[in-house]
C-alpha cells in the first residue's frame, strides 16, 4: 500500500497536510455518498460504478493503480492509472503511465464553490502520476485525455497537446514526455 | 494552443528534474509554498476543472453547484470523522482499524440524515466555526463530539462495528498466513 504525504492549500490560502494513498473502500464510499450527492440531475444512471469498478480492477490486475488524495478525513481527489499497456504517442517504443481517470471533489471546484475547500488537488495528483512514471522507469512520461472543460488546466500546466483523439470520442490527448535528467 | 498562457505556469520540467535528482521524490515540491500558490492559481484560473478520462465525462457534466445544506454536511462529516479517527485510534484495533473505521463512517453518515432537533442544534453550533470550536475549547468540544457520535449510533450499529472488527482481525490474520506461505515458497 502506497502512502505519500502532500500539502495543498485551503480556500483561504492556508497550508493543509494531506495524503495520497492507495484507494480504499472508504474513498469509494466518499465518492458514492458525498461527491455523487452533489450531482445536478437526479434519476440519471449511477456514475458510482466508475470508481467501484476501477478500485476492484486495481486490486486484481497489476497494471492498474487507484489512488485517493485525502485531507481532513475526506476524499478530495481520485486518480486511476494504467501502467503497462499504454505507449507514448510521440515515441511509440516508450511506455508511459496513462491517467485513465482523474477528478477533484466537487467542493474543490471554484466554479461551483467559492472559495473552494482545497486548491491544488489536481496538480498534486498529476505530479504523483509523474512520480510513478519515474519510479517505473518511464522517465516521467504521462498521458491522458482531458475532458473539454478541463483542457485549459492541462494547457496551463504546459502539458503538450496532441489534438483530438477519435478513439476517445474526440477528447484531446495530452502527454508529458521524458524529463531530462 | 495559447502560447502566452503556457508561459505563465508551466509544470517546469527543469524544476521537476532537479527535484528528482535531489530527493528522488517529486512530491517534495509540495513542501514549497510557491509551488502550492502556483497550483492554486492554475486551478483557480480554470474554475477548478481538472477532470480527465472518458469514463468521467457523464459524471463531470452532471456536477452542479452544491446547496448550502450539502456544503454544511460535507463540513460536518469532515469535522466528525476527524474526531472519530482520533477516538477510534485509542481503541487499539490494529489490523481491524481500517474496516471498522470505514463501517463507522458509513453508519454515522446514515445517522446524520436523521438527527434529533437537539443534535441538529449542536451540529449547527459546531459548524458555526468548527476549527475555532475544536481548537479553542478542544477538550470539552471533542468530548461533546464523541458523546454525540456514541449517541447517534444505535445498539445494532455498535454490534455491527463489533462484528466488523472481529471479521477484520480474522481476515488480517489469514492474510498474514498467506504472506508467510508466499515468502516461504519464494525463498
Amino acid at each position: 500500500m502506497i502512502q505519500r504525504p502532500v500539502q495543498i492549500l485551503s480556500g483561504q490560502g492556508q497550508v493543509v497536510s494531506g495524503l495520497i494513498c492507495t484507494m480504499q473502500q472508504r474513498h469509494e464510499d466518499d465518492f458514492q455518498s458525498t461527491w455523487q450527492g452533489i450531482l445536478d440531475v437526479t434519476n440519471q444512471p449511477d456514475a458510482g460504478w466508475i470508481w467501484d469498478y476501477k478500485r476492484r480492477q486495481s486490486e486484481q490486475e497489476g497494471c492498474y493503480e487507484a489512488y485517493a488524495l485525502e485531507a481532513e478525513e475526506l476524499t478530495q481527489g481520485l486518480m486511476f492509472l494504467e501502467t503497462q499497456w499504454h505507449r507514448s504517442q510521440v515515441q511509440p517504443s516508450s511506455r508511459l503511465v496513462y491517467v485513465e481517470a482523474l477528478a477533484s471533489a466537487p467542493w474543490n471546484r471554484s466554479s461551483l464553490e467559492q472559495p473552494p475547500f482545497f486548491q491544488g488537488v489536481g496538480r498534486s495528483l498529476l505530479l504523483f502520476a509523474r512520480q510513478r512514471s519515474l519510479e517505473l522507469g518511464y522517465g516521467g512520461r504521462v498521458g491522458l485525455h482531458a475532458l473539454p472543460e478541463s483542457e485549459a488546466f492541462y494547457q496551463r500546466l504546459q502539458m503538450p497537446d496532441y489534438g483530438t483523439d477519435p478513439e476517445k470520442e474526440g477528447l484531446v490527448y495530452f502527454e508529458y514526455g521524458a524529463m531530462r535528467q | 494552443m495559447n502560447g502566452s498562457i503556457l508561459q505563465m505556469f508551466p509544470m517546469d520540467e527543469r524544476r521537476l528534474a532537479e527535484q528528482f535528482a535531489q530527493t528522488g521524490n517529486l512530491m517534495d515540491l509540495c513542501a514549497s509554498e510557491d509551488w502550492l500558490k502556483e497550483s492554486a492559481q492554475a486551478e483557480a484560473d480554470c474554475g477548478g476543472r481538472v477532470e480527465a478520462g472518458l469514463a468521467l465525462r457523464e459524471y463531470a457534466a452532471r456536477l452542479g453547484a452544491p446547496t448550502i445544506e450539502q456544503i454544511q454536511m460535507v463540513k460536518l462529516q469532515s469535522t466528525l470523522f476527524s474526531v472519530l479517527r482520533t477516538w477510534m485510534e485509542s481503541w487499539q484495533l490494529g489490523l481491524s482499524f481500517e474496516p471498522t473505521y470505514t463501517e463507522a463512517r458509513r453508519l454515522i453518515r446514515h445517522r446524520l440524515q436523521h438527527l434529533s432537533p437537539e443534535q441538529q442544534d449542536w451540529a449547527k453550533r459546531l459548524l458555526a466555526d468548527p476549527e475555532q470550536n475544536l481548537a479553542a475549547n478542544q477538550q470539552s468540544m471533542r468530548s461533546e463530539a464523541i458523546a454525540m457520535l456514541s449517541n447517534i449510533l444505535t445498539q445494532d450499529d455498535w454490534q455491527a462495528l463489533a462484528n466488523t472488527a472481529a471479521q477484520g482481525m480474522a481476515i488480517g490474520v489469514l492474510q498474514m498466513q498467506q504472506l508467510n506461505i508466499v515468502s516461504a515458497k519464494a525463498s
